[in-house]
C-alpha cells in the first residue's frame, strides 16, 4: 500500500546540515496500523509529513499502492490522504458539520451524499448530530474536537491515514477512551494508518507495527510483541523500559528457550542420508530446507523409519503442516499450538528460515528456569 | 460663546454640511485606496519575509512623518496645492494600520489551522479566502477603523495646504481668533469621528464569524 524507499530529508546546506530522516525504507500493508515512534527529533513527524508532501523529500521515495507520489499534484494528493494532527486544528469559524466536510468539499462530492455520510459518522464516534452538527469548535471539550479532527480525516473516505500524535494534547482519560475508539474504528474501517507519537504505551496499545526511530534512522520495526520479547539491542530495551520487558510466559519469546541450530538438510537429501545426518547430530529431528533455506517440513527419525523400503523420497515423507512458530510467539502460543498430535515446532525467523525447534520438553525446560530466575531475583 | 456658536451653526448650516462632505471625501478616497493597496500587500507580507520588511519599514517611517510636515511635503514634492496633495498624503497616513492589522491578522491564524487547510489539500488560494480572511476580518476591519479615526483627525489640517474639509472653518477661526468659528469645524470633526468609529466596530463585530464569537471552552 505504501512504500518508503530510501526516503532522506536533509535540512541546511553543506556544513551546517541536518540529517532529518536518514534514507529510511519502510513497506506498509493495506489495513496496518503502523505507530512512528522515537524521542523528539528522530524524525517521525519529518517522515509522516513527507508522506503528504507537507514536507519535501530530500531525495528517495514514496510509493502509494505502488505508484510515486513525486510527480503527482500535492494538493490532489493531500485530498486523497487523511490528516490528523496534533493540535486538532479545526477550522473556528466553520461549525461541525463544516469542518468534517470540508475535503468532500473541495473534492465536490455530491453534497447530499456527503451531508448523509457526516450525520453518519458523528454518530459512530458519539457526537449526536441533532446536538452538535450545528455548533462551533469552540463549543467542544477537547476530546470531542479531537473526534471531529478524526472525521475530517475520514470524510472523504481516504484509504490512507495520517496522524500527528493526535491525542497527545488530551488528558489521560480522553485519550485513553479515543484510543480505543480509534483501534475499534480503524479495525472497522480498515484503513491504513501511520501514526506519530512519543508515548511507547499508546503504541504497544495500538501498533500491528511499532517503527521506533532513532537520529532519522529505523532502529526497529516489528509487532509490538515482538519489540517487547525481542527487542533488536540496548537503545530499544531502554526506549521500552525494562518494566515492559519482564519474563513470563504470557509474553516470553519462545527464542529464549529454543534449542538452537537446527539440523537442516535439503530436499534432494537421500532418506538414507538424513538418517546418518541425525545419527552424527544426536537428533531426533532434521528440518527440511529449500534452495532458499526456507522451511519447508519436519521430519523425524522415526517417520523415515516407518517409510524404510518404501522406496519414497525426502519430500513425500515429510510432515506438510506448517509446524512453524516465529522467534517472538510466546512460550503460551506455542504450547498452545503443541497441544495437538505434534511433538516439534520449528522456529523460522522472517524469511522462513529456521533458527531453533522447541518440543514440548524445551517449553517445560525453559519455563522451569524462568521461574528459577524469577525466584532467585525475588530472594536478592 | 456657546449662544454665538448655536448661531453662527444656524446662519452658516449649509457651509457646514458642504464642509462635512468635503471632510467625508478626504477620508472616503484616501481610506479606500488604501485599503485595496494594504490589505494585499498585508496578505504577500504573511508570504514573503522582503515584502515584509521592505513595506512594513517603509509604512512605519511614513507614520513617523507628522502629519503637517507630510502635508506640508507634497508642495515641494511637486503635487502644488489643493485636493490631490491632500488626498495623497492623507492615502500614505493610512496606509500602516491597515498594513499592520491585515499582517498581524493573517500571521495571527492559528498555526495548526493553517496546517490542517493546507494538509486537508487546500490550495494557497482556497486557505487565504475559505480560513485565513475570514479569521483575519475583525481584525482587518479594525485596523481600517484605527485608520479612518486617525485620518479624520489627520484631514483637518488638509485645510493648510488647500485641501478643504472641516478643516477651513478652524484655520480661518484661529486666524481671526474666532474660537464660534474654530468650534464649527472641530465639534463636526469630533463627531465624524466617533460616528465613523462606533459604525466601523459594529461592522467589525458583524464580519466577526459567530463560531469565533463563542468564549471557548478549553
Amino acid at each position: 500500500m505504501l512504500e518508503l524507499k530510501n526516503l532522506t530529508k536533509v535540512y541546511g546546506q553543506a556544513e551546517s546540515c541536518h540529517l532529518a530522516v536518514n534514507n529510511i525504507d519502510l513497506d506498509v500493508d493495506k489495513g496496518e496500523f503502523v505507530v512512528l515512534i522515537g524521542p523528539s527529533g528522530c524524525g517521525k513527524t519529518t517522515t509522516l509529513k513527507m508522506v503528504n508532501h507537507l514536507i519535501e523529500p530530500t531525495s528517495g521515495e514514496i510509493l502509494i499502492n505502488g505508484s510515486s507520489t513525486t510527480e503527482l499534484n500535492a494538493v490532489e494528493l493531500r485530498r486523497n490522504i487523511g490528516y490528523v494532527i496534533q493540535n486538532i486544528g479545526l477550522f473556528p469559524h466553520f461549525t461541525i458539520v463544516d469542518n468534517v466536510e470540508i475535503v468532500p468539499k473541495l473534492k465536490q462530492m455530491d453534497p447530499k451524499k456527503r451531508r448523509q455520510r457526516t450525520l453518519g459518522l458523528m454518530e459512530m464516534v458519539g457526537l449526536e448530530p441533532d446536538v452538535y452538527a450545528d455548533r462551533y469548535p469552540a463549543e467542544l471539550s477537547g476530546g470531542q474536537q479531537q473526534r471531529v479532527g478524526v472525521l475530517r480525516a475520514l470524510a472523504a473516505e481516504p484509504d490512507l491515514i495520517l496522524m500527528d500524535e493526535p491525542f497527545g494534547a488530551l488528558d489521560p482519560i480522553t485519550r485513553d477512551q479515543l484510543q480505543t475508539e480509534m483501534k475499534q474504528l480503524q479495525q472497522k474501517l480498515n484503513k491504513t494508518i501511520i501514526f506519530v507519537t512519543h508515548d511507547i504505551d499508546e503504541a504497544i496499545e495500538m501498533a500491528d507495527t511499532i517503527v521506533l526511530m532513532k537520529d532519522g534512522q529505523i532502529v526497529q520495526a516489528a509487532s509490538p510483541r515482538e519489540i517487547l520479547t525481542n527487542p533488536a539491542n540496548s537503545y530499544v530495551r531502554e526506549f521500552i523500559g525494562e518494566e515492559r520487558l519482564a519474563p513470563e510466559p504470557d509474553i516470553t519469546p519462545v527464542a529464549d528457550v529454543m534449542v538452537m541450530q537446527p539440523l537442516t538438510v535439503s530436499m534432494d537429501t537421500t532418506p538414507k542420508a538424513v538418517l546418518r545426518q541425525m545419527q552424527k547430530h544426536r537428533a531426533d529431528f532434521a528440518v527440511v530446507v529449500d534452495d532458499a533455506k526456507r522451511f519447508v517440513g519436519l521430519i523425524s527419525a522415526n517417520q523415515i523409519m516407518r517409510n524404510r523400503g518404501k522406496n519414497k523420497t525426502l519430500t513425500k515423507m515429510l510432515q506438510t503442516e506448517d509446524n512453524t512458530v516465529r522467534s517472538h510467539t510466546t512460550i503460551r502460543d506455542a504450547t498452545a499450538a503443541l497441544a495437538n498430535e505434534v511433538q516439534v515446532l520449528c522456529v523460522v525467523d522472517r524469511k522462513r528460515r529456521p533458527v531453533g525447534l522447541v518440543s514440548r520438553t524445551t517449553l517445560l525446560q525453559g519455563l522451569v528456569n524462568i521461574w528459577d530466575e524469577s525466584n532467585s531475583n525475588a530472594v536478592i | 460663546m456657546v449662544m454665538s456658536f448655536f448661531q453662527l451653526l444656524m446662519e452658516r448650516w449649509d457651509e457646514v454640511i458642504f464642509a462635512l462632505q468635503d471632510h467625508l471625501v478626504l477620508v472616503a478616497i484616501p481610506i479606500g485606496l488604501a485599503s485595496l493597496v494594504a490589505i494585499p500587500l498585508g496578505i504577500i507580507a504573511t508570504r514573503n519575509r522582503w515584502v515584509e520588511l521592505i513595506v512594513m519599514t517603509v509604512a512605519s517611517v511614513l507614520q513617523t512623518i507628522p502629519s503637517l510636515a507630510l502635508l506640508a511635503l507634497m508642495i515641494p514634492l511637486g503635487l502644488g496645492i489643493g485636493k490631490k496633495p491632500a488626498l495623497v498624503a492623507l492615502f500614505l497616513y493610512s496606509l500602516l494600520p491597515i498594513l499592520r492589522n491585515t499582517f498581524l491578522g493573517i500571521r495571527g491564524v492559528d498555526d495548526s489551522v493553517k496546517e490542517a487547510a493546507t494538509g486537508m489539500g487546500m490550495t494557497q488560494f482556497q486557505r487565504l479566502y475559505m480560513v485565513e480572511l475570514p479569521i483575519a476580518l475583525p481584525v482587518i476591519i479594525g485596523g481600517i477603523r484605527t485608520a479612518a479615526v486617525i485620518v479624520i483627525g489627520t484631514a483637518t489640517l488638509a485645510a493648510m495646504i488647500g485641501g478643504g474639509g472641516l478643516g477651513d472653518f478652524i484655520i480661518t477661526g484661529l486666524g481671526m481668533v474666532r474660537d464660534d468659528l474654530i468650534l464649527l469645524g472641530a465639534i463636526p470633526a469630533a463627531l465624524l469621528a466617533l460616528a465613523v468609529d462606533f459604525i466601523l466596530s459594529g461592522l467589525e463585530k458583524l464580519l466577526t464569524p459567530r463560531g469565533l464569537r463563542i468564549p471557548s471552552k478549553e
